[in-house]
């Protein structure tokens, strides 16, 4: 990506540059001028990956309010899953499959943190990210 | 482009419309490392790249492929983005079938694009800060809380639901006072906005910018004495300067 990561006055207003796949699929996706299907060929896979991200945006979403809920209903700090727990468990299930990695860029991009696994088909230098207030990362041990 | 008449087992990918005068970035490749060209029609021209339609299912750095050529095109000039993954058979099909039919509007929206760019800003809530917020300033919720915290899970479950959605309802009328009230601060320095997603407990703003060249140093400014303010409450992130994604849907 072109623009760099700029920060300037107070310091408090983030200013990444999108470098995650979930913010680049944030971004474009179902957005820009669409072309009459009867005009269009159809490339083997497009769909495919589009729903795969569409998969991905709802499935964080879907998890995001789980966590909220549970926040919610018990107040105190006692049991509960949070985001990433949510999320490792997510992959666990590998319904993600190729789609995991994804996930792991989309909770990079909610929460902020560093722990940058990218899968094999993004060979792209990477920027790092702000990786300041990210809590470290947990291993969940139930398989 | 140099070939017209591309064989069956090709097609263009297309990436945006540009004025016709707009120059291709150096050293940026479409998708599948693909040469970018340009199909003029009149003062319009569209960026595309020629593409194998059998080729190995998509994969993710088309996404990122389609999302580079963009943000280079938008740094020579007013951009139309063309939804991703479109695919049309040739130049022909593309001239006859898009460029022409559609000049007069697709003139216009670059006209309206020129020299501006989109930013995304999205203001997230720091949720112990918030829900801390929400239980002082409501004493039945305070009640609410202390009669079920302490009990086990599957205890008083009329009390915990009534005590979610009490938090939830607060927290939902929270979001849409401060998204008004970020709304109201950095409106009056975009030529147009859309709200992404509507305000909620998972974020109170989403929302994309129009905003000119001239005017970014100034929206920048602004958000980062927002930012400062709500700092500890809320996390206003600015994504940008992008190409212009959510404002050219109307067609």
């Amino acid at each position: 990506m072109t623009m760099t990561a700029h920060r300037s006055g107070s310091g408090y207003l983030n200013r990444p540059s999108p470098s995650s796949l979930a913010d680049v699929v944030e971004i474009i996706l179902d957005k820009g001028i669409v072309i009459d299907a009867y005009v269009r060929v159809s490339l083997v896979g497009i769909e495919l990956l589009t729903i795969d991200a569409r998969i991905v945006i709802a499935s964080v979403d879907t998890y995001l309010r789980f966590a909220e809920a549970t926040n919610r209903l018990d107040l105190s700090e006692q049991g509960g899953k949070d985001l990433p727990d949510f999320i490792h468990e997510l992959q666990d299930k590998g319904a993600a499959g190729k789609v995991g990695g994804a996930v792991r860029g989309a909770k990079n991009a909610l929460t902020g943190g560093g722990d940058d696994e990218d899968d094999e088909d993004d060979e792209r230098p990477r920027r790092t990210r702000k990786s300041s207030s990210a809590p470290a990362r947990r291993r969940s041990s139930s398989r | 482009m140099s070939s017209s008449g591309l064989g069956g087992d090709r097609g263009l990918f297309v990436y945006a419309v540009v004025r016709a005068d707009h120059g291709l970035p150096d050293g940026v490749t479409g998708v599948d490392s693909s040469t970018l060209g340009l199909v003029p029609h009149g003062e319009l021209a569209a960026v595309v790249s020629e593409v194998i339609l059998q080729r190995p299912p998509g994969r993710r750095a088309d996404l990122t492929a389609y999302s580079t050529v963009m943000e280079a095109l938008l740094a020579g000039g007013a951009v139309a983005p063309i939804l991703f993954g479109t695919v049309l058979p040739d130049e022909e099909t593309l001239v006859a079938e898009v460029l022409m039919p559609r000049e007069a509007e697709l003139d216009r929206t670059l006209q309206d694009l020129e020299g501006r760019a989109q930013f995304n800003l999205r203001a997230q809530y720091v949720e112990e800060a918030v829900l801390a917020e929400i239980v002082a300033e409501d004493p039945e919720i305070q009640r609410l809380r202390d009669s079920t915290r302490d009990l086990p899970e599957d205890a008083a479950v009329g009390d915990r639901i009534r005590l979610g959605e009490r938090v939830s309802r607060a927290w939902e009328h929270r979001a849409r006072v401060d998204a008004d009230y970020l709304l109201s601060q950095v409106l009056p320095l975009a030529s147009a906005h859309t709200v992404r997603r509507e305000p909620g407990p998972q974020a109170a703003l989403d929302a994309a910018l129009l905003v000119e060249d001239g005017r970014s140093q100034e929206l920048q400014d602004q958000l980062e004495m927002l930012a400062a303010h709500a700092h500890g409450r809320l996390e206003l992130t600015l994504l940008g300067p992008l190409p212009p994604y959510d404002f050219v849907g109307a067609f």
